[in-house]
């Protein structure tokens, strides 16, 4: 019953102190949310964090969440300054650290890209291709500029509306637009190479 | 048809087209002009083709010990839903427990109205009770349980009457609860049974001022008195597990002198402020916590407690779960009725059950890693639960004392008293007899 109700009504649930309507809501939105965050800092650990500051952030402001607002429009923007936050705090820059689990690192480093790539998920006769596309994927949206990848990242994987984007990101819709298309345009650029590989690992 | 023109207005709506952010018309136009236009077919393939690469980025689970903290976190920042649905009894005790946990610490004083108090009456004698505890270990279990009772067992103090009225202590009962007070001769196992594990813990309370501060004490003095004159009592007579014969100061179970020494401070530091308030003291309730209940029964539930950081307290948390202010009187009855009906060792636990939510365990040898979630979700509170948690430390910290006084006494132990020899471990209560 909880689950077929919409963000808004769960968020009023909770803020009446349903703590069940939460975890509807921490279920519903914590993976993408999740990827969200790990793709835009590229790093697992400080991902977790992010993932548990976000929603944490979800709680405390629970009481002051205004129904007529979108929740994921809230909950995205959270997120979304968690990691801009966290990105000027480690001054990370567009493909940065890959290898270090804190995130600090500075420069590429090609050798240890396989090692943080993410395995799990992926069927065990694929996993050394998938592996390899993952990696490269990985990279790729690490080359994006920070403006370009969040575009990105709230389109493609928060499957957010260009309108909502401009919203959380504070620049105007046609700004947005153009981000994204640049970002893809880049990314075509740096993944042409895979594109067959990419269909030979649905 | 493809017109330069076409192909100029795709570009300047591909991001739109791509992601189907145009109107249905419009789509429908672009979506015509692309059909027909090889060049702007390659386009959007194009950059389809990159969107079906990205699409195999793999979505990682987010690890399930985050969800886990945030529910967590989640159910700390608002307590109630864990009352949704529940009995009111259940309502009461997730808030009045802590509360009562820290009233109690702050000594919060039952007068016990046995004659061989009446000594004691002056200046009512407060065992320091370790919260959770609170609930006075009411015998009124099962009569298996009378042992078990004990444990818990709200130190009746008065102890020595059998009656269950006529005791002091504990006998708390509302009516309701209290009705059926057991029989004599089951309280008696109660009380000397009783000491044992939790026993340091428990005794008597105070609901609130006008329970009972004596005037001859000022107040701001009573915790204070009340411990000192505990302090005499343990030691210099016989330790009073309960049932002590009137004439020698009974002490009522007293608490060892460490836990008073501990639990001084806390006392001191709470009371010290408050006055007592002449509310309208019943009469001073003859004995127990049933009486005095009983005694208000008609009067205007009171949420005067007697001390300002529980009335605080109690201000704010009602506020918070948008319910009336909860009145001493509730507390006790919820408290003793939840005691009676867990035994009071679990009354902790399910207090902890609550505000931990899985993380606590039912089993008391585990309640450290209760503590440690605890903490846990402490790390990040609100302000608005700082009320609480301070009502929590303060019952933990007594709790631990609690514990470790009775271990201490487990090995000196042997009360005088008979009833209480009888007993197995009556002993652990009893203060330490002796000197």
């Amino acid at each position: 019953m909880l689950h077929s109700e919409t963000d808004e009504a769960l968020m009023a649930r909770y803020q009446k102190g349903d703590v069940r309507a939460f975890e509807v809501l921490l279920a519903r939105h914590r993976k993408p949310v999740y990827n969200f965050i790990y793709r835009f800092v590229g790093d697992r650990a400080q991902a977790e964090d992010l993932l548990q500051e976000t929603f944490l952030r979800v709680i405390k402001g629970a009481e002051s969440y205004q129904r007529e607002a979108k929740f994921t429009t809230w909950l995205y923007t959270i997120a979304r300054n968690q990691c801009v936050d966290l990105s000027r705090r480690m001054k990370l820059r567009r493909a940065s650290s890959l290898d270090q689990a804190t995130g600090h690192g500075d420069d590429h480093n090609g050798a240890t890209l396989l090692d943080v790539v993410p395995d799990g998920g992926a069927a065990v006769e694929r996993r050394a291709m998938d592996s390899e596309l993952q990696t490269r994927l990985k990279a790729a949206i690490e080359q994006l500029s920070e403006e370009q990848r969040e575009v990105f990242l709230m389109r493609e994987f928060l499957n957010m509306q260009f309108k909502e984007i401009a919203e959380v990101t504070g620049v105007p819709e046609n700004t947005v637009k153009s981000r994204m298309r640049y970002a893809l345009e880049k990314l075509r650029d740096l993944l042409e190479d895979y594109r067959e590989l990419a269909r030979a690992a649905p | 048809m493809t017109t330069r023109t076409d192909c100029h207005k795709l570009d300047e709506t591909l991001m739109d087209f791509l992601y189907q952010e145009l109107a249905a018309d419009e789509m429908a136009e672009v979506r015509a002009h692309v059909d027909g236009c090889p060049r702007c077919t390659a386009e959007i393939e194009r950059f389809q083709a990159t969107r079906r690469t990205l699409g195999a980025l793999e979505q990682l689970e987010p690890p399930a010990a985050v969800s886990a903290k945030l529910l967590h976190q989640a159910a700390a920042a608002h307590r109630r839903p864990l009352w949704r649905g529940r009995s009111r009894l259940f309502r009461y005790t997730a808030v009045a427990v802590p509360m009562l946990a820290a009233a109690a610490a702050l000594v919060l004083v039952f007068h016990v109205k046995d004659k061989a108090m009446a000594p004691i009456q002056a200046r009512p004698t407060s065992t320091v009770t370790a919260a959770p505890a609170a609930a006075p270990s009411v015998s009124s279990g099962p009569p298996a349980e009378a042992p078990m009772a004990g444990e818990a067992a709200p130190s009746v103090s008065a102890s020595a009457n059998k009656e269950d009225k006529s005791e002091g202590g504990f006998e708390l009962a509302d009516k309701p609860v209290s009705g059926k007070d057991k029989p004599a001769p089951r309280r008696k196992v109660a009380v000397g049974g009783g000491v044992e594990k939790k026993s340091g813990i428990i005794g008597r309370i105070e609901p609130d001022v006008k329970f009972k501060a004596p005037s001859t004490v000022p107040p701001a003095e009573l915790g204070h008195a009340q411990i000192e004159q505990e302090r005499k009592l343990a030691s210099g007579s016989a330790g009073g597990k309960a049932a002590q014969p009137a004439p020698p100061p009974p002490a009522p179970r007293s608490v060892a002198a460490d836990e008073e020494q501990g639990l001084k401070l806390q006392v001191r530091g709470a009371q010290a402020p408050q006055s007592a308030q002449p509310t309208p003291a019943p009469s001073k309730p003859k004995g127990g916590v049933a009486e005095y209940l009983e005694g208000r029964k008609n009067e205007p539930p009171s949420t005067t407690y007697r001390t300002p950081e529980i009335n605080e307290m109690s201000k704010s948390m009602a506020q918070k779960h948008e319910i009336a202010p909860i009145s001493p009187d509730d507390v006790f009855r919820d408290v003793l009725t939840s005691a009676r009906e867990n035994n009071c060792p679990r009354v902790v636990e399910r207090v902890n059950l609550l505000e931990n939510l899985r993380y606590a365990s039912r089993n008391p040898q585990n309640m450290s890693e209760a503590y440690r979630h605890r903490a846990d979700c402490q790390r990040n509170p609100s302000d608005k639960d700082n009320d609480l948690r301070r009502a929590q430390q303060l019952r933990y910290q007594i709790e631990q004392r609690a514990s470790e006084q009775q271990r201490a006494r487990q090995k000196p132990s042997k009360a005088a008293d008979a009833p209480a020899a009888a007993e197995p471990a009556p002993a652990q209560a009893a203060p330490p007899a002796k000197k």
